[in-house]
């Protein structure tokens, strides 16, 4: 599937916002702009995401896999999306555009499916979760997406 | 923080079916499922083929040759399809169509269940899409909805 043509007009004022300094960011079809970091997190924020995504494991209600992330997303309970770094690129696409829909933040995790689900304290692996009550932890305030 | 994704005029694009790849509108949504379908679902109405180009050069001729229904009436046609689709197969956009309440009363329950009745219905759909399509290029109307109709009615490349 080709990508869809953008209208002139948003295309080149999306375009426009986005400077040489940020050459990290994506433009995704519909003209807006995400920012794709690298991951070069210390390991000290990484253990902290981490811990945080525990807290919410342990205290709140979250959700892991595609599907059931991307069900929260159309019912607007998803708060947080968080995926890992080997999420292919058209389903990373797909649930980045979900969560800019439904207002909710996407967060980048800085490691594989592995180690997402390692971090979820779970026996399997996971590309996707999502995050729809923090419960005790902070990580929706600290996730500035 | 979140909001609600799928409401009534929502545009979509169908993924899977005899009409994937077409726009759809959404119409109504029921969560949680509702009767035989025991998944959320929407009703959706999209367009089945959509309006063919048209030039300036067509305009001209039509006026040239003085004839009410000339060749852009006709290429202005819209042919609309209506349909109950499950959540899952359909990815919602960013554009809204303000035609979607309307065909909210048009599309009711005893409507959907007769055949007679569904057929005049989707007559009065394409009506309505066909009247939106006509008044594309008003003044008046939000910068959303104009965009969101724009949208609506062109086709999706792939």
């Amino acid at each position: 599937m080709a990508g869809r043509r953008v209208a002139p007009t948003s295309f080149q004022s999306a375009a426009l916002t986005v400077t040489a300094a940020d050459s990290h960011r994506v433009l995704l079809p519909g003209g807006t702009v995400v920012a794709r970091m690298p991951s070069k997190k210390s390991k000290k924020s990484q253990e902290s995401i981490n811990s945080r995504i525990q807290l919410v494991i342990k205290s709140g209600r979250y959700a892991m896999g595609y599907k059931q992330t991307l069900k929260a997303l159309r019912t607007g309970d998803a708060k947080l999306v968080i995926i890992s770094n080997n999420c292919p690129p058209l389903r990373r696409s797909e649930l980045e555009y979900y969560a800019m829909l439904s207002k909710s933040g996407v967060h980048q995790f800085a490691g594989d499916n592995n180690l997402l689900g390692t971090a979820c304290k779970k026996l399997y692996r996971c590309s996707v979760m999502t995050v729809m009550d923090a419960g005790d932890s902070d990580i929706l305030e600290t996730i500035k997406a | 923080m979140s909001g609600r994704v799928l409401k009534n005029g929502r545009i979509v694009i169908l993924l899977r079916g005899r009409f994937a790849g077409r726009k759809a509108v959404i119409v109504r949504l029921y969560d949680g499922g509702r009767g035989d379908r025991k998944f959320t679902h929407a009703l959706v109405a999209g367009i089945s083929k959509n309006p063919r180009k048209i030039t300036r050069a067509m305009e001209k001729e039509d006026a040239k040759k003085g004839v009410k229904h000339g060749k852009v009436t006709h290429r202005s046609v819209v042919k609309p399809f209506v349909k109950h689709l499950n959540v899952n197969h359909f990815m919602p956009t960013r554009y809204v169509l303000d035609v979607a309440s309307d065909l909210k009363s048009t599309l009711d329950d005893p409507t959907l269940l007769d055949a007679e009745k569904l057929t005049k219905a989707k007559k009065a759909v394409r009506a309505k899409f066909e009247d939106r399509y006509r008044k594309l290029a008003t003044a008046g109307d939000t910068d959303r909805a104009k965009v969101g109709a724009a949208y609506f009615f062109r086709k999706l490349r792939f």
